[in-house]
């Protein structure tokens, strides 16, 4: 196969969601995408292209980024021909299940929280548009990376995709990186004393302390109520009280 | 105190066509983090004319709104939309002279507090996308049928148009209504409130990172985020 029709399949999968229901999910994605492969494959009857396509049409979801593995791998199947493609199908299903529950963890529990948090803190380190930047270059190139690597992998390796994403292992990385969060949140907790003048000329540590123990509060409130975040106005007594005492007395 | 009629809907018009198009990022294309509220809000206020209230607003919703996932069929707050008219009402309002000694943080928080009940409004209209979105799947079956196999797989790109202009009509809304909301607020604020007011927006990265530990492994997680700021106290 051409390269360029491998990028330009890659580049239609950006648009993965465009169209995504509540009916079939993220179908019409993925035949947008694979309609470059069908076109050259099977353009010169049209019926039978129509036929192939909306074999594509069936509910599917996964992680929109480990999407590319599945895509890659259809490709795969697809070019090797028609019977080779209804077999790629049928195992799709079972790979969007399981990079849908992976690429979640990862990506959506693992970095995005991870590059948020720490973009966050580097805006409370040094206010500017930095923390765009950060945020914007650090989460795109691993999500690129991987996006464009998972998707080679697959055209190429076909099933073997399964073994390159295991090899990364993702859930210790995502343990990594919530390390580096919760790290990142506590550098912020503390920033947030400074940047919201509550310190004082005494420079005091007790608006840390209050700050702290609002937190812990909060934290000890919302384990009680089954991990639900609390909710501003639940928020606003305990949190006036704090800003108020800061302000009068440190 | 309030916008003249032109400018109010210039602004307003600008904040939604051009912020719908960040909008489109969260779900519809891409997904390279444009929508995260931190770059959308940003985007509202340099739209409006004042990037630095639009960064503030953006710092003080990105952690509140993160522990929000969009798992399987969940449908989260949209935390883009609500950046983006926040960034851009509260930019167009601290450009107006009645406003010129107001604190930015006082502002913000007045902002958010009329953007924010638009949530479930936002969780709503992004549902009812993705149900209008199934009419494509049947528009293109009409298509495959008859053969016209180009313009059938092409339906998929008008879920664009569908997320677009919710996006942009609900921008719109919530600017107005933030528009108009915040000048009646701030004249109901007294004055020697307004001093201390904006100091109440460190409860919105408070909760953020409350929500956030929550979704991890408490015990682990605790043990680091004591541990760093014992570290920090010491150092």
């Amino acid at each position: 196969m051409k390269l360029r029709l491998e990028q330009h399949i890659f580049l239609r999968s950006l648009c993965w969601q465009t169209s995504w229901s509540f009916a079939r999910m993220q179908c019409l994605g993925l035949a947008y995408a694979i309609y470059p492969l069908l076109e050259k494959l099977y353009g010169k009857n049209s019926e039978q292209l129509a036929r192939r396509i909306r074999r594509y049409l069936v509910c599917f979801n996964t992680n929109p980024y480990l999407a590319a593995a599945i895509l890659g791998f259809l490709v795969h199947m697809e070019s090797q021909g028609e019977e080779m493609g209804d077999q790629g199908l049928a195992l799709s299903g079972s790979l969007a299940g399981l990079y849908g529950a992976v690429g979640d963890a990862f990506f959506w529990n693992g970095l995005k929280p991870m590059v948020c948090s720490v973009a966050v803190m580097i805006f409370f380190l040094k206010p500017g548009i930095w923390a765009l930047v950060f945020l914007l270059v650090a989460y795109n190139i691993v999500h690129f990376g991987m996006r464009y690597t998972v998707y080679l992998h697959g055209l190429h390796r076909g099933i073997g995709v399964i073994e390159t994403i295991n090899s990364w292992h993702l859930p210790l990385l995502r343990n990594v990186m919530e390390f580096v969060t919760t790290a990142s949140l506590a550098v912020t907790a503390f920033l947030l004393v400074d940047y919201f003048a509550l310190r004082g000329p005494a420079a005091s540590e007790v608006p840390f302390f209050l700050v702290l123990a609002l937190i812990g509060w909060l934290g000890w409130q919302c384990k009680n109520s089954g991990g639900v975040q609390p909710r501003l106005p639940e928020v606003l007594p305990a949190g006036g009280l704090v800003v108020l005492l800061c302000l009068l007395f440190f | 105190m309030w916008l003249d009629f032109t400018s109010f809907i210039w602004l307003t018009a600008k904040v939604s066509l051009l912020g719908a198009f960040c909008a489109l990022d969260r779900t519809a294309a891409f997904q390279v983090m444009l929508s995260r509220p931190l770059i959308a809000a940003t985007l509202g206020g340099m739209l409006a004319g004042n990037l630095e209230i639009g960064l503030l607003l953006g710092v003080s919703l990105e952690l509140y709104f993160l522990c929000e996932i969009p798992v399987g069929t969940n449908i989260p707050t949209d935390d883009t939309l609500l950046a983006l008219a926040a960034g851009g009402s509260a930019a167009a309002l601290s450009g107006l002279p009645a406003n010129a000694m107001l604190d930015d943080k006082c502002l913000a928080l007045i902002v958010l507090l009329t953007v924010l009940p638009w949530a479930a409004f936002t969780r709503k209209l992004d549902s009812w996308v993705r149900v209008r979105n199934a009419r494509l799947i049947d528009e293109m079956e009409t298509r495959l049928l008859a053969c016209e196999n180009a313009s059938a797989i092409n339906f998929h790109l008008y879920g664009i148009l569908n997320f677009y202009g919710a996006a942009a009509v609900a921008l719109g809304m919530m600017m107005v209504s933030s528009l108009l909301l915040v000048p009646l607020l701030l004249f109901l604020l007294p004055a020697w409130a307004q001093a201390w007011t904006g100091s109440l927006l460190l409860l919105f990265p408070v909760v953020g990172i409350v929500g956030l530990l929550c979704n991890m492994n408490q015990k682990r997680q605790l043990a680091v985020f004591a541990g760093v700021s014992i570290l920090l106290l010491v150092f």
